[in-house]
């Protein structure tokens, strides 16, 4: 791998590492605030159980830099593999720290609030992918419209 | 390799031929050099050699060591190899956008993000060439952002 890939997946992996613990302390927050109507208090295994998510979150993100080249088949494949493979690590930091209880609709809170954070980091980054597509179809289009010109010129 | 010049008629256009059993890497490239000055390439298609104006190309696309030239309305075989056109073609309007495929700037109509953080490049035919993150800089550098 050269220097400028590693570079590459680094940054990557930073910033879906920071996204998801930004978004964890966000959502967790509001909804103590909203929905169980108490205030959220912080003990320091909670906020090492939050990192190690992130840290293991922006990792497996790095898969995805080894699949730019695959087929869109096998990319959906690796998308579902991380959400496993995330979901089992939450599973697995929650009952260590007892985040949720050993029941049904603990569980499913627990459940609900990892896909909303999923879907928001998946939203974040595609809305991120999106202007940067659309910054680059405008210097598309300003380099067309600066061809037409330099051709009519020369007719 | 044998060299015969021979005299032409007068009134009678120059030209080359090349007698050989099949067409090597170093005679493509021979006839490349000497086609160039007029931009045309050489391709094969139902195994004839036809000429082809590179700006005329969409995308090459390297299939099983097989690399393909698409214009507009046909697909061509080409002897050269990906990182051999890479070199051979204009910096400023081809760019490579994955492992196996070159791209023609002025050909492409849009980008679009697509699953996985990679991106779809659609050209001006309608075809849809994946752009993978590693080569967007590139892009992005062509078009001086």
């Amino acid at each position: 791998m050269k220097s400028e890939e590693r570079k590459e997946l680094f940054s990557i992996m930073l910033n879906v590492c920071t996204r998801v613990i930004t978004l964890i302390f966000i959502v967790t927050t509001l909804f103590e605030k909203f929905i169980q109507k108490q205030d959220t208090h912080w003990a320091i295994n909670d906020i090492w159980g939050v990192l190690f998510i992130g840290i293991v979150s922006g990792l497996g993100s790095g898969i995805f830099c080894y699949l730019k080249e695959a087929s869109k088949i096998n990319v959906i494949v690796s998308h579902v593999v991380y959400f496993l493979m995330l979901n089992a690590v939450l599973l697995f930091t929650s009952l260590k720290l007892g985040w949720f209880e050993i029941e049904f609709s603990s569980l499913m809170t627990m459940e609900s609030m990892f896909i909303l954070i999923y879907a928001a980091v998946s939203v974040l980054v595609y809305m991120l992918d999106y202007n940067e597509a659309k910054k680059i179809n405008q210097k598309i289009q300003d380099r067309k419209k600066s061809h037409a010109a330099t051709e009519a010129i020369e007719d | 390799m044998k060299v015969t010049i021979l005299e032409k008629k007068a009134g009678e256009e120059d030209e080359l031929i090349i007698k050989c059993d099949s067409l090597d890497e170093s005679l493509t490239k021979l006839i490349n050099q000497f086609k160039g000055g007029k931009g045309k390439m050489n391709f094969y298609k139902d195994g004839r050699i036809v000429f082809v104006d590179a700006e005329e190309v969409l995308y090459f696309e390297s299939v099983d060591d097989t690399v393909f030239a698409y214009t507009k309305d046909s697909v061509y075989e080409t002897k050269s190899k990906l990182y051999q056109l890479e070199n051979e073609l204009p910096a400023s309007i081809f760019f490579r956008a994955s492992k196996g495929v070159i791209v023609n700037l002025d050909k492409i109509d849009s980008l679009m993000p697509v699953f996985g953080g990679r991106f779809e490049a659609v050209l001006q035919n309608g075809y849809k060439v994946v752009i993978s993150r590693n080569y967007l800089n590139t892009l992005k550098e062509l078009l001086g952002l």
